[in-house]
């Protein structure tokens, strides 16, 4: 970024950022749920949230790409939305440190895709 | 030597120790005329010693495999987990220890028997020459076998041993391998990271655009990613290294080497995760740096 861009800018960009890595996250944790063999409706669930995931990522990478160009079409966080952050950030901590749980997985990406359809709007 | 041919022989030696006692017991017990004043006494008790000997000796097997038991040594291949041919050995070693015994005796009976006349010498030579005879043939036996077959055809246990410890062997090599290909490639992308942030940095420097807010957020947000990066490399090298020490182990049971096996697996299943942790936090240093690009 060549510029300085203005505070509103930075907010969005860091929360479109954050959103962006808990999104790499849920992908990983979701992929890991994969591999511990989840019964058949469960796996699913995972790889439809996988799909979900992935088209989220894409939305959220254009937000970000756009703020150069003059300020992507997002309003800036609000409070709700940084506690969200910060709260699924240390629930992707948790689960990361624990053996892996697939409801749990289930639950965090739900939260996450949430996020970030809230945060990308 | 096979197993068979291994109990024929102990069959064979006991049955002439048998024979051998029981010959000089019926000497002693119901031939009185012959031996005149040989005294039965002596005899009975030289007997008592021989079979005591032998009861030593089997209770000493007994006690040596309890104890290997308690050591879980009862897998060994061989008897008593003692090396192969070591009872053999000893059974053969008894014989002559025996032949010594009794020819010892004899020659200290030499003054009694001598006052019962000829015949009761010349049944002493015969007995004499039948045992001499019989142990030379155990004794040639057993040393020409020996000799004969110096390499043992194994059997079909001791095949599988040596096929499970073989398998065993590759699979620990294997997972060892596996582990340090995981570790390098974290490794790498901790230093591509390291490149990738201090190229960044030195881009701006050069620019002579100072760092911004913005930018200042991205380069925190990358060097938590290398810094994440880093201790995920930490962790694998210990993961690495615990898998190697398995590795170096050589279990002798099966239940052992299942354990080391599944030991290492769940260690490489720890580092496949670490991989993936790592490559997650370098998607999001690039992210952050390309979006400082753009």
């Amino acid at each position: 970024m060549s510029q300085e861009t203005p505070d509103r800018n930075l907010k969005i960009l860091e929360s479109l950022l954050k959103t962006s890595f808990l999104l790499i996250d849920a992908e990983r944790l979701v992929k890991k749920a994969l591999l511990e063999d989840p019964i058949e409706e469960k796996a699913q669930e995972l790889e439809d949230k996988l799909d979900v995931i992935a088209q989220k990522m894409l939305v959220v990478n254009e937000k970000i790409n756009a703020i150069p160009a003059g300020g992507p079409q997002v309003t800036p966080p609000t409070a709700e939305m940084l506690e969200g952050i910060k709260s699924l950030t240390d629930e992707v901590e948790r689960l990361t440190k624990t053996v892996q749980n697939v409801d749990a997985t289930i639950k965090l990406a739900t939260g996450v895709i949430n996020l970030a359809a809230e945060v990308a709007a | 030597m096979n197993a068979k041919s291994n109990s024929n022989v102990g069959v064979f030696l006991a049955l002439l120790w048998a024979l051998t006692l029981y010959a000089v017991w019926v000497l002693a017990e119901y031939t009185p005329s012959p031996l005149g004043n040989f005294n039965t006494f002596s005899t009975f008790h030289f007997i008592l010693i021989i079979f005591l000997s032998l009861s030593g000796l089997l209770i000493l097997f007994f006690s040596l495999a309890i104890f290997l038991k308690g050591q879980n040594l009862s897998q060994h291949p061989h008897a008593f987990a003692l090396p192969k041919g070591s009872v053999r050995a000893i059974l053969a070693l008894s014989l002559v220890f025996g032949f010594i015994t009794i020819s010892i005796f004899f020659v200290n009976k030499v003054p009694q028997l001598k006052s019962n006349g000829e015949e009761t010498i010349d049944l002493i030579n015969q007995i004499l020459s039948v045992l001499s005879t019989a142990f030379v043939t155990v004794l040639g036996f057993y040393f020409g076998s020996r000799s004969s077959t110096p390499i043992a055809e194994p059997s079909a246990q001791e095949i599988k041993e040596r096929e499970d410890l073989k398998a065993n062997e590759t699979n620990a090599k294997n997972k060892a391998a596996q582990a340090d290909i995981i570790s390098m490639e974290i490794i790498k992308l901790g230093h591509q990271i390291g490149r990738d942030i201090a190229s960044f940095k030195k881009h701006h420097e050069e620019s002579g655009v100072p760092i911004g807010p913005t930018h200042k957020m991205i380069l925190q947000a990358a060097e938590a990613g290398q810094k994440s990066i880093e201790k995920i490399s930490g962790q694998a090298i210990q993961r690495v290294s615990t898998i190697k020490k398995e590795e170096e182990k050589s279990p002798s049971s099966p239940e052992e080497r299942n354990k080391s096996q599944t030991a290492m697996s769940e260690q490489l299943k720890t580092l496949e995760d670490l991989r993936e942790r790592a490559t997650a936090e370098a998607k999001k240093v690039g992210l952050a740096i390309r979006v400082s690009a753009s």
